[in-house]
């Protein structure tokens, strides 16, 4: 198993878990836009998804044994529903965070999160914390959404980024992917989404990345990856109408 | 005799409409009825089946003064209900019972009606059955059928809303209690699967074995004048030979009805019949019509104003269409039930022989011979049944809650098993189903100590009624070519969802194209020239040939070649055209027959001569395209009829024969290439929309089916999609037999170099009865350019902003100039950009213009530019199809040294712009 391993100034300690949107830094590990309800969302579209909670449990628990990390970062938009909360998320988010198996819980809140405070079950107050930022050595962890004034790197979730492939007779493919950008020397680094369900941004197409923190990073020294750790190059040489037309 | 039975009121009535002696099947199956037995009645349309049902069962309602409703009459075909109506009503009216029709069409109030006073006779459709079943005041009426008659059961087993019928009535035992169940059917291969399935004591009766038919094939061969009329006509000789023998043959008759196997060919042979003959009356008939226009002509036929309609298999059952004394069949009808079942649409009367000619010739006379020759051995295909399709299952299950509100797995289990389609259904498949069910959360489901318990909830009803039918409904595409950006045709959804991805060909109206981009509605198209690699887009439309019949024309092929036609009913002509052919052939390669399998390198292709019919041969091919693609790495074209596999591939013609003789696992091959394939996916979509996982008003522009496919792997949704498409598109039980054969060396496999005769007919035969000659590349040129000349472009002198004119770009001088002030700052746009005059007059009064009203006006300004220098040049370029400024100033700074290489380079800018036109959005 490809690990990266990145040793900073201050002795943090990060990696990316290769083969999902996931990531450790320290003790903690982060996953970022779960989008719980979204097959709510989805029903009232006219499509109907089974319930993706038990399956998105297993794989964070997976993810957690292959990392070895005993406290987890939720990077906001836990929940999808806006702004009421559906009767589907009234059960299953205080089910999902019961069922969690960690020493501690950092919920972050994202734009998708109001009142999410009023999910958390009386047992669980003291596990879970919720926070809008959140500091981890010299990363700062956010969901985006909101500026922040810092010094540090950034880790955000909000831009679920996707890389567009078109092959030669037009078919295309989409695959979710690691965007690391630069901001006044700092890195901002944007988490994929954790859910399948979720729509996607096309990082190599037109346009600026979103949310008020993202927005400054310049398409042009951001690098890709994929999840399985494959460097892809900097943004400006994918363009889509760089390659295939 | 029959008649003596029946209670004196009856015997009255009959004698009164004049019936002297009863038919056949009236004699053996009345009797029978009266006794009370579950009857399955097969004979020819014609022979008063309707009556044999229910003169019996009305005199026993009749005496026994039943309550209503007594008897149900299921009809497949909505459209014969006022028919049947019509026809039983006054033996209903004479004998004081009530009759009625009740289906999606009916009035609220007619249907108020028959809640409050039931009808003792209710005709309705399995559809409809379904909705009344759920209805608290209608199952109250139900509770008193006693009889229940199915019409054209032949038709309902073979699809699912067989199998929905089959658990409708076990649904109507419940309610009713035990029935007396007839079915009425057309001489089918397997009368005891249909007797089967219509219950486990049925009796069959058959009163078709006294039907005679009259088929014989011709082989019209093209004489010298059929040359000429062949280029007027602008089809082939062989096929002008074809036509002239069908206008001779409606001409000696009074009435004729003529079955093609595509819409396509219908509308050729009705257009070509046309230019052959304006008097002559004949108009098509096909599923592609509109409601309006079938019936019309269907009575116009009836009333003999029309000598002839050329129909597809939108006119082999149903309404009466009058007297037909022949029945012509264009061309091989693939399969033997098919020949009988529209043969006998003439000859319609008791005793009347019905008489069938099939036009054929070259490749295809070997079906049709193989085909006639079964026929009159009455030889017809087995049925194949759905067995335990778990997404109509899925729509009665929640039915089951509706009604009880509360159901115990057990009792589901109990009355679902006794359906015939279900009755290898285990215990666990139904708890699966119900999981899945309430997954889904379409029933509530709870765990008590004596099993499970399914309850309904709200979503049941919106679920079970949108699911009442489940026929797939099937949108169309419109095929637009990029060249005279025009519709040139329509596509089946299905069609574009398996082969609809840019880059692949595909054949309709008589010419091949290839796909450059695919939306929502239209698929935008090119012609190419290469037709050996393209599909024809009526694919969807051919009934498959069945391994029987292929195998056959593998031992005709034999015979012929050793020179003994044994067991063989045909013409000399048809002989000596066959062996004609099949000497050709063999004078460069071996024959491949039922024993001998033939492999041919030809360019890239690699064509396998198989003799084991549609289904075996799809199968196969793609088993070896998958095994190829995985050797090869690269994708692999593959294209199949009932005697070929043609592969496109970079691979050589002795890995395909590794492949035959290598023992592999051909299941699980198989189901990992199905599941990825586009036909797959088709799939799933109906069958998810039949679980109600996709609502059918959905907008598909906004789903991503991988996804959804994904999430459904492993559950009932999934697995009976693989069920499906394994039964209506493959046939692994014979495929497992011919690659058995051919390992015990009892098939030999032989690879030979070079196209051979059959082998090229295999690349393009198929084509060739809707092919035109050949369109040059001139003529497309041609018909683009005429195009470009003709549109409309609007003129603007940005100068003085005063003169604004729309012309067309023929009309427009070498250099234009503006008329009021002589400038020549002439800029060439849309002429639907009305407002574009507006915005430069602002301009030239130096007044402030919005940021939007800006970028307009620098694209004006651009296109002034470019005509100021090239003069007319930039106008025709400005007018192509999606040219901006900006590319026509790419496009004319080639400086093209004539003017037809401007035309190329704009009519490819115009392709370009559709290939890319989706990414700039």
């Amino acid at each position: 198993m490809l690990i990266l391993v990145k040793w900073t100034v201050a002795w943090v300690f990060m990696m990316f878990i290769t083969g999902y949107p996931a990531l450790r830094i320290n003790d903690y590990l982060i996953i970022s836009d779960l989008h719980l309800g979204i097959t709510r969302e989805l029903y009232k579209k006219g499509v109907s998804m089974p319930s993706q909670l038990s399956k998105i449990i297993d794989s964070i628990h997976k993810i957690k044994k292959i990392s070895g990390a005993k406290k987890l970062v939720l990077l906001g938009d836990t929940k999808h529903n806006i702004p009421s909360i559906s009767y589907q998320e009234l059960k299953e988010i205080p089910d999902f965070l019961s069922r969690l198996r960690f020493d501690s819980i950092i919920l972050v809140k994202g734009n998708h999160d109001g009142n999410i405070e009023n999910l958390i079950p009386a047992s669980l107050r003291d596990k879970v914390k919720i926070k809008k930022s959140f500091v981890i050595g010299d990363y700062l962890l956010t969901h985006g959404h909101r500026n922040v004034k810092t010094e540090k790197n950034i880790v955000m979730g909000h831009n679920h980024p996707h890389i567009r492939f078109i092959d030669k007779l037009g078919a295309r493919y989409i695959e979710p992917c690691w965007v690391i950008g630069k901001y006044k020397r700092k890195k901002i680094i944007l988490v994929p989404t954790f859910n399948e369900l979720c729509g996607a941004s096309i990082v190599n197409s037109k346009g600026k990345f979103l949310g008020p923190v993202a927005k400054k990073i310049s398409k042009r020294n951001a690098k890709v990856f994929l999840l399985d750790g494959t460097y892809l190059g900097y943004i400006k040489e994918l363009m889509d109408d760089k390659h295939g037309v | 005799m029959a008649f003596e039975l029946f209670s004196p009121e009856l015997q009255k009535l009959i004698k009164e409409k004049g019936f002297l002696e009863p038919t056949l099947p009236q004699k053996i199956g009345m009797p029978e009825i009266l006794n009370g037995k579950d009857v399955l009645i097969i004979a020819p349309t014609g022979s008063g089946k309707t009556e044999v049902a229910c003169l019996p069962l009305f005199d026993k309602i009749h005496k026994n003064k039943d309550k209503p409703i007594s008897m149900l009459y299921i009809n497949p075909l909505r459209s014969l209900s006022r028919d049947l109506l019509d026809r039983l009503v006054w033996w209903a009216d004479k004998l004081d019972l009530d009759i009625a029709v009740r289906h999606g069409d009916v009035s609220q109030k007619e249907r108020a009606i028959q809640r409050e006073m039931p009808p003792h006779i209710l005709i309705t459709t399995p559809e409809t059955l379904g909705a009344i079943l759920t209805g608290k005041k209608m199952r109250e009426h139900l509770k008193n059928v006693k009889y229940v008659v199915i019409d054209e059961i032949h038709e309902l087993i073979t699809s699912k809303r067989g199998i929905q019928l089959s658990l409708l009535l076990e649904r109507l035992r419940e309610v009713a209690g035990d029935f007396q169940r007839i079915g009425l059917s057309a001489t089918v291969g397997s009368p005891q699967t249909v007797a089967d399935f219509l219950g486990d004591k049925t009796k069959i009766i058959r009163a078709e074995l006294e039907k005679k038919y009259d088929i014989r094939v011709e082989n019209p061969k093209p004489k010298s004048k059929d040359r000429i009329i062949a280029d007027d006509l602008a089809i082939g000789p062989e096929t002008t030979a074809r036509l002239r023998k069908l206008y001779e043959l409606i001409n000696s008759h009074k009435s004729v009805l003529v079955f093609t196997n595509t819409r396509e060919t219908a509308e050729v042979l009705s257009s070509r019949l046309r230019q052959f003959d304006r008097e002559l009356k004949q108009t098509v008939h096909h599923g592609s019509l509109s409601k309006e226009k079938r019936i019309k002509s269907e009575q116009e036929f009836k009333k003999e104003l029309l000598k002839s309609l050329i129909a597809t298999s939108s006119l082999e059952l149903g309404i009466d269409i009058g007297s037909i004394d022949l029945v012509v069949q264009y061309l091989s009808p693939r399969q033997v039930t098919r020949l009988i079942q529209r043969t006998g649409r003439s000859g319609h009367r008791v005793g009347e022989v019905s008489k069938g000619i099939i036009i054929s010739g070259e490749e295809d006379l070997f079906e049709a011979s193989v085909i006639a020759r079964r026929a009159s051995k009455k030889e017809l295909e087995e049925i194949k049944v759905h067995e335990k399709a778990m997404d109509v299952l899925a729509a009665q299950v929640v039915g089951l809650c509706i009604e009880n509100y509360e159901i115990s797995d057990e009792k589901i289990y109990r009355i679902i098993k006794r359906a015939y389609p279900y009755r290898d259904l285990e215990k666990k498949e139904i708890i699966k189903l119900l999981k899945f069910l309430s997954d889904l959360r379409l029933i509530y489901l709870n765990e008590g100590p004596a099993g499970l318990k399914a309850r309904r909830r709200l979503r049941s009803w919106n679920y079970y009624f949108d699911n009442l039918s489940t026929i797939p409904d099937s949108r169309q595409y419109k095929v637009i070519s990029v060249i005279e950006n025009e519709p040139i045709g329509n596509l089946d959804e299905g069609f574009v969802a398996e082969h609809g991805s840019p880059g692949e060909k595909f054949v309709v109206s008589g010419r091949a194209w290839r796909i450059i981009q695919v939306d929502a509605q239209k698929v935008f198209v090119e012609p190419v020239e290469d037709i050996e690699s393209a599909i024809p887009a009526w694919e969807g439309e051919l009934i498959p040939v069945p391994f029987e019949i292929a195998q056959e024309i593998g031992r005709l092929r034999r015979s012929i070649n050793n020179g003994k036609l044994e067991g063989f009913n045909v013409s000399s002509a048809a002989e000596e055209e066959m062996s004609q052919l099949i000497k050709k052939h063999s004078s460069s390669h071996i024959v491949p027959d039922d024993v001998h399998f033939l492999i041919e390198n030809y360019k890239d292709f690699i064509i396998l001569h198989s003799c084991s019919g549609s289904l075996v041969n799809d199968t196969l091919g793609r088993y070896i395209a998958a095994l190829l693609s995985e050797k090869t790495g690269m994708a692999v074209n593959l294209k199949i009829d009932p005697y070929r596999i043609m592969i496109q591939s970079s691979a050589k013609a002795s890995d395909v024969k590794e492949i035959l003789v290598k023992d592999e696992n051909i299941d699980e091959t198989l189901k990992e290439a199905i599941s990825r394939s586009s036909l797959f996916k088709y799939r799933f979509l109906q069958v998810a929309r039949r679980f109600g996982i996709i609502s059918r008003n959905v907008d598909y522009d906004r789903i991503n089916l991988n996804k959804i496919v994904s999430q459904y792997e492993n559950t009932p949704c999934y697995e009976e999609t693989l069920r499906e498409v394994f039964l209506d598109k493959m046939d692994l039980r014979n495929t497992k037999l011919i690659l058995e054969k051919i390992r015990k060396g009892k098939i030999k496999v032989e690879i030979q170099e070079g196209l051979s005769i059959l082998g090229e007919l295999g690349l393009v035969h198929q084509f060739k009865e809707i092919m035109k000659p050949r369109m040059p590349e001139k003529e497309i040129f041609l018909t683009f350019k005429r195009r470009l000349l003709r549109t409309r472009v609007r003129l603007i002198c940005v100068n003085c902003g005063d003169y604004s004119l729309v012309k067309a770009v023929r009309e427009v001088e070498e250099q234009p100039e503006c008329p009021k002030c002589t400038s020549r700052l002439i800029a060439a746009i849309s002429k639907r950009n009305v407002d574009a005059v507006n915005i430069v007059k602002k301009k030239i009064k130096k007044k402030e213009l919005t940021e939007e009203e800006m970028k307009k006006f620098l694209t004006i300004r651009r296109s002034a530019d470019l005509v100021i220098v090239y003069g007319k040049k930039a106008v025709v370029t400005l007018a192509g199809h999606g040219i901006g400024p900006q590319t026509a100033a790419y496009v004319l700074a080639k400086m093209q040294p004539t003017k037809e290489k401007l035309f190329q380079d704009i009519l490819h800018a115009e392709k370009e712009f559709a290939r890319t036109k989706k990414y700039w959005k």
